[in-house]
């Protein structure tokens, strides 16, 4: 057993160490900038929420607003999300802008800041449910069936085609699937040949394919929920040496995504604009606390992009 | 002549956890204003109600030398019997026994895993992990239930004399589980199945029935946590409990108890998923965005494990 | 005679492939095997390190996210710095090596249960990741370091044989050196080999650093193969890797078992998934279809054991106890 003294001046150190690290932390209550406001995201990884904060930031300095962007551990869990509105409304900030990671679960932390008198806002995503004061974005359904719909008339309305799911249970999944599968019930000579999740993630998508080429010797399209899995497809599809006789498109416009597109690799992506609406959002909330009228949607229009309209899209 | 322990001697009965967090709670008191807000307790307590829960489970499962991996599956589960029952119109209370069945039956095939086909905790809980996971995702479509029901909603954001519903709940397990800990026959069967199960085999228990009772223990709570965390957000999610298995061992490991069973307890374990809770809302509070608050919480879980392994030598 | 253990699981792993083959006639084409050795050798890489870990009766939950870290640092080196590759991966290595011996430190000197320390790097170390990249995801590597993950030599792919090599290594260490009988007698009795000599600490923060090592290798073939790097990867590999050394014939108890083992308990894995693709599983039911292949797999086994009634000292304790 450790003497007593030296226990007590280990835990003193610790304290002191831990004082240090709290001491470096800004505590939001204390900050500058005329509003404050919390921005909560949907996940950590993807690039996608990245340009939404990186919008929702830009807003922020474009208004002198201190916005402070959170994010789940666990990936679209709404739980945490839920924690985060409930610490926001203890903080009494000006604004809370939410993407739910579910349109219902995030309800009951809508209603408490209802009833707390401050503001909602949810780029992206719907809320069904509470208060809300704007919704801004584009549709998944819609986008992706957009998407599904030019990538199979670049086909010319007959081939094979694989579909690349989101994570099982995830909103957006299920919204771009349908919009996959109305555009695809328009062609009756598109044959789906698999219809399997590579969960969003880049890696997945890589293992997926490469599995699925060895079953399909001929596939004309991959149709992938989002620009990750699209990339892992693409990768995949380029070491097995069949990446000229396939079409890939994705969702998201992320960076990597129009490099590959305007290489030729990919045929299109859709842009939802996350940077957009994340910037609306933090406007419309401004707009809100001003006194000014907000409408209730916000509709930014999300462009299919290929390699015709790639260049002015890339940064 | 007469025996007295001193007041300082009796404190040795406290878990260095309930330290712990009294230090936690002051360290953040003074560096955030609004922490000891009544509105951040109440939001504490909420915030910690799941994790309370399958830590409370989880420790009578390591104190027998066990674990069980398959609690967040069982949560997620459970969720979705319950939600479809709701949705159905099969009404509150309906609804709420079909999602404990849920949770007996997982323990169930749990304990009989690994009592009598002999599997080892990790993988036989391991596998009802992926099992419960797929059921629950198949059940569910593959998407979030909803329903209309409202008194369901209760549970987890009512109030009873003025008291959030949860720390009711969580009052309530604690104390059963208590109970069958320490003043129950199976209760000693558990710490001694931790310390020495040859010698428990020996003198007579039957061994088998005894396991299976703990998993099925374990089953239950965790469904009772998955009930928790469908009326806190409104909703069944099919991979809701993700993670929480892990958070509940940290939990009770923070609390005292290890893996080779047979020390520790209850209370302890309460005190750690109260830590882990508060670091997570203090650090946000703080304004530390989520990558700082993954490595701090690695710091801080490694400190107090330290602490607590330094003063049970 | 430690690596007769397998034997059993061969059979196993022969009779998963028939009947697989028999649902799917693409199963066993060769690209399709040689598909499932690449995509095994990463979980492979990284069961050995599991393995040695757990055979000194240890658990490793960091190593997903030490994997990540080291494959983020590599990263920024390559791209960001533009620093030519060998200084990128044994930067990596050195991540590698530094996370095991805080590991491994924690565990021998302060006594902390490796669960824990190890559950407690993983965030530490993932939240790391995440700090260094800032939320990107960095991309587009140099051909030659991309040669590693998706090259050929003399006409397998590199992972395969970046795999092969660390477990025959790994398998050469476990049989014919002192320290492989030192990680053995530590996990079996680790009172009783400190008493016959054996630095039992440094063998257990060895053990941590070569896992923290091939956790960093392991990245950087991922890395390479995906030709990216992002904070995220990995999550899933702790569970995998344990699965994969358990199915290994490893107990968790730790003294017995071995590399080979691990070798299948990995292929096994991937095989499952493999199949899942190619039969067409539903998305929603492929958790359920592996959870319930595991346990059935295992249950054979450790009732095979009896059947090819194997000395009593290689069979783990047939009570249903040791987590």
């Amino acid at each position: 057993m450790i003497p007593r003294y030296k226990m007590a001046t280990f835990l003193v150190a610790i304290f002191m160490i831990f004082g240090l690290m709290l001491s470096v932390a800004t505590d939001p209550v204390l900050a500058a900038g005329k509003y404050k406001m919390i921005f909560i995201v949907k996940s950590l990884d993807n690039p996608f929420w990245d340009r939404m904060r990186a919008g929702a930031e830009k807003a922020g300095k474009d208004l002198d607003i201190d916005i402070k962007t959170l994010a789940p551990i666990k990936p679209y869990n709404v739980e945490e999300q839920l924690r985060f509105m409930e610490d926001g409304i203890t903080q009494k900030v000006d604004a809370i802008c939410v993407v739910p990671a579910d349109s219902k679960g995030i309800v009951p932390g809508i209603e408490k800041a209802n009833k707390a008198g401050i503001p909602v806002v949810t780029p992206n995503s719907r809320a069904y449910g509470g208060k809300v004061a704007t919704w801004t974005g584009a549709q998944n359904r819609d986008v992706g069936y957009d998407i599904a719909k030019y990538a199979l008339g670049v086909l010319g309305g007959k081939g094979n085609v694989i579909i690349l799911e989101g994570t099982p249970g995830n909103q957006t999944a299920i919204d771009r699937k349908k919009g996959f599968d109305d555009a695809i019930a328009e062609y009756p000579d598109i044959k789906v040949l698999a219809s399997q999740t590579a969960k969003y993630s880049r890696v997945e998508g890589m293992r997926v394919m490469e599995n699925l080429v060895q079953r399909f010797p001929k596939i004309d399209l991959v149709i992938a929920c989002n620009d990750e899995m699209a990339l892992g497809a693409v990768e995949a599809l380029d070491a097995a040496g069949r990446l000229k006789e396939t079409k890939i498109t994705g969702f998201d416009a992320n960076n990597d995504a129009l490099k590959s597109i305007s290489e030729g690799k990919m045929l299109a992506t859709g842009d939802q604009r996350p940077d957009a609406q994340g910037y609306w959002g933090v406007v419309a909330a401004y707009c809100y606390l001003e006194g000014m009228p907000v409408p209730k949607d916000l509709y930014l229009p999300a462009p299919v992009i290929d390699q015709s309209n790639v260049k002015q899209h890339l940064k | 002549m007469e025996f007295k322990e001193s007041f300082w001697a009796k404190t040795r009965f406290v878990p260095n956890a309930a330290y712990m967090f009294l230090m936690t709670l002051m360290i953040f008191a003074i560096f955030s204003p609004s922490f000891l807000s009544l509105m951040n307790l109440s939001n504490i307590m909420l915030q910690s109600s799941m994790i309370t829960i399958v830590a409370l489970g989880m420790t009578i499962v390591m104190l027998s030398n066990g674990i069980d991996l398959s609690i967040g599956s069982v949560m997620s589960l459970t969720g979705v019997v319950t939600g479809l029952l709701l949705a159905s119109g099969s009404g509150f209370v309906l609804s709420i026994l079909g999602g404990i069945g849920v949770g007996v039956f997982c323990g169930a095939f749990n304990g009989i895993m690994i009592a009598k086909v002999g599997l080892a905790p990790f993988i036989a809980t391991f596998g009802m992990m992926g099992i419960a996971d797929g059921v629950s995702l198949f059940a569910a479509g593959g998407e979030t239930l909803y329903w209309e029901e409202t008194k369901f909603h209760v549970i987890a954001n009512g109030h009873f004399l003025a008291v959030p519903m949860p720390v009711w709940i969580i009052i309530g397990i604690f104390s059963i589980m208590y109970f069958i800990l320490y003043k129950t026959p199976f209760g000693i069967n558990i710490f001694a199945l931790g310390g020495n199960e040859e010698g428990l085999r020996l003198s007579g228990v039957r061994i088998v029935r005894n396991k299976i009772g703990i998993y099925i223990l374990s089953g239950i709570i965790a469904s009772f946590a998955g009930i928790m965390l469908a009326s806190r957000i409104a909703s069944a999610h099919p991979t809701g409990g993700f993670g929480y298995e892990f958070e509940a061992i940290a939990a009770a490991v923070i609390g005292g108890t290890t893996f080779f069973g047979g020390r520790g307890g209850l209370v302890g374990s309460v005190f750690g998923a109260l830590i882990i809770t508060l670091i997570r809302n203090g650090l946000s509070l703080l304004g530390y965005t989520t990558p700082w608050q993954y490595c701090l919480i690695g710091i801080i879980l490694t400190v107090c494990v330290t602490i607590n392994t330094f003063y049970t030598k | 005679m430690k690596f007769l253990i397998p034997y059993s699981r061969i059979l196993i792993l022969l009779a998963l492939c028939a009947l697989i083959s028999f649902f799917s006639p693409h199963f066993l084409q060769t690209s399709n095997i040689i598909n499932i050795l690449r995509q095994a050798a990463i979980l492979n890489i990284l069961g050995v390190g599991m393995t040695i870990v757990i055979i000194t009766g240890g658990i490793d939950l960091s190593n997903g996210a030490v994997l990540a870290l080291s494959s983020c640092i590599a990263a920024i080196l390559l791209k960001d710095a533009g620093l030519p590759m060998p200084i990128g991966i044994i930067a990596a290595l050195i991540i590698g090596c530094c996370c095991g011996l805080i590991n491994g430190a924690m565990v021998a000197k302060v006594a902390i249960p490796p669960f824990v320390i190890t559950y407690a790097m993983m965030f530490f170390t993932r939240g790391l990741a995440f700090l260094f990249l800032q939320g990107k995801i960095i991309y587009g590597f140099t051909p030659e370091f991309r040669f590693i993950g998706t090259g050929y030599l003399f006409g397998v792919p590199m992972p395969i044989i970046i795999s092969a090599m660390v477990t025959i290594i790994f398998i050469f260490i476990q049989k014919y050196t002192p320290f492989g009988s030192e990680i053995y007698a530590v996990g079996a009795d680790e009172e009783a080999s400190m008493l016959s000599g054996i630095r039992t600490k440094s063998v257990v923060i060895r053990v941590y650093i070569l896992s923290g090592i091939l956790s960093a290798l392991a990245g950087i073939v991922y890395m390479s193969r995906l030709n990216a790097s992002e904070p995220v990867i990995g999550e899933a590999f702790p569970l995998d890797a344990i699965a994969a050394v358990l199915i290994g014939g490893t107990p968790l108890s730790g003294g017995e078992g071995g590399v080979g083992g691990t070798v299948i308990g990995a292929l096994v894995i991937t095989i499952i998934i493999n199949a899942m693709n190619l039969l067409g599983i539903s998305s929603l039911l492929q958790t359920f279809v592996l959870g319930a292949l595991i346990i059935i797999m295992i249950s054979v086994q450790s009732h095979s054991r009896r059947l090819f009634s194997l000395p009593s000292i290689f069979s783990a304790n047939r009570n249903g106890a040791g987590s």
